[in-house]
């Protein structure tokens, strides 16, 4: 049985590790300096960078003061057909909604209500997919031929990622058929859910529901 | 006339039985040995604790917030923590079980010995004779009689005994 599996495995077929071998050549391709601190200073004269290849920067590594992983993530996970520049332009487009339109309220507000207005569209799309992090997950586990499903907890990371699939998938049904654009209802998503309402928090709060529900099953969790 | 005792009218004496319990005489037919290897019997794993109580804690909270999770946050941190020392414990009994550590507790305090503990133990030092042929289990014990024919080998042929 084993293998027979370690062959079918060995085919790639399925794979659990990564790619051992790439266009780079290990040997002689190095991998380039991202960090700009580390950019101004002179390398060693030791580093074998000084006389190796070094492979092409990604472009979501560039060295500039407004990295943001979150922002990145997004991106990614809003990307379809492997189109990461159209993803990024919708994303940093809907940014870019957002603080047009949080500076609009900024300029009509009063001086108190001035201080409670998040002008950087940075910290409020943060802050919105922070508060779509749901708690837990449900996932089927078969037990004697019946699928239940079962809430299971999350770490950060993947909370993260699936507060960030739900926003996304929201976004995309909206902006079907032209009803909208995409950045346009991912810039009122954010800013519904940096305020704690919006469909991705009704829809992460639905997810509890049904945990809630289902958590007789917990103690299905192998 | 009473020909019989009156306790023969008794229901079970009548039906031959004796009224004192059963009693059952061991006698060694085959030597009490094990083999040099124990199979597990279920995959080895840690007692796990579902952290039901922290669950339900979770749950009763988002319950009360209308499945808001914002207010919960301590619940959740308790629930979470609790997970991860569950996963702790039980790659901790992993490591145990597959290392066969000896001379200590295992994991969560447990006393007994894993099955993967046991078979290093008996590969260290194996039982004598034990599966090579005549099988120990075919030798006639010191107490038993040639005549008893114990492992009914009368008709076999070969070596005797």
């Amino acid at each position: 049985m084993t293998t027979k599996l370690a062959r079918f495995a060995q085919k790639r077929w399925i794979s659990s590790t990564t790619s051992t071998s790439n266009m780079y050549d290990p040997r002689v391709f190095r991998d380039p300096v991202t960090n700009v601190q580390e950019l101004r200073k002179p390398l060693d004269s030791d580093d074998e960078r000084n006389f190796l290849f070094l492979k092409a920067m990604k472009s979501d590594a560039t060295p500039v003061f407004y990295r943001d992983h979150v922002i990145d993530k997004l991106i990614r996970v809003c990307t379809k057909d492997g189109e990461k520049e159209t993803s990024r332009k919708n994303v940093l487009s809907a940014l870019e909604i957002i603080k047009r339109r949080q500076y609009k309220a900024w300029a009509k507000a009063s001086e108190e209500e001035k201080k409670s207005i998040e002008l950087d569209p940075f910290l409020v799309a943060k802050k919105g997919i922070k508060n779509c992090h749901p708690l837990m997950k449900l996932q089927g586990v078969t037990r004697g031929g019946t699928t239940y499903q079962v809430p299971f907890p999350i770490e950060e990371p993947e909370a993260e990622f699936r507060a960030m699939k739900m926003m996304r998938d929201i976004c995309r049904v909206r902006s079907k058929h032209g009803e909208t654009h995409f950045k346009d209802i991912l810039a009122t998503e954010l800013l519904a859910a940096s305020q704690n309402e919006g469909s991705t928090i009704q829809a992460k709060q639905e997810l509890h529901k049904t945990c809630e529900a289902n958590r007789a099953y917990a103690h299905y969790r192998a | 006339m009473m020909f019989s005792s009156p306790l023969l009218k008794e229901k079970a004496l009548a039906r031959g039985k004796s009224i004192y319990p059963k009693v059952a005489v061991f006698s060694e037919i085959l030597p009490l040995a094990s083999k040099n290897r124990v199979q597990a019997g279920q995959k080895p794993r840690a007692a796990s604790s579902s952290c039901t109580q922290e669950l339900q804690a979770l749950f009763g909270c988002l319950k009360k917030w209308e499945f808001d999770d914002v207010p919960c946050s301590k619940q959740h941190t308790l629930y979470m923590d609790c997970v991860h020392k569950g996963a702790e414990e039980a790659a901790a009994y992993r490591d145990a079980t597959r290392k066969g550590t000896l001379g200590e507790s295992g994991a969560g305090g447990k006393q007994s010995m894993t099955s993967a503990q046991f078979n290093k133990i008996q590969k260290l030092f194996p039982q004598p004779d034990l599966g090579k042929q005549p099988y120990r289990q075919m030798k006639r014990l010191p107490t038993q009689d040639y005549a008893d024919d114990t492992f009914h080998r009368k008709h076999w042929s070969g070596k005797r005994s």
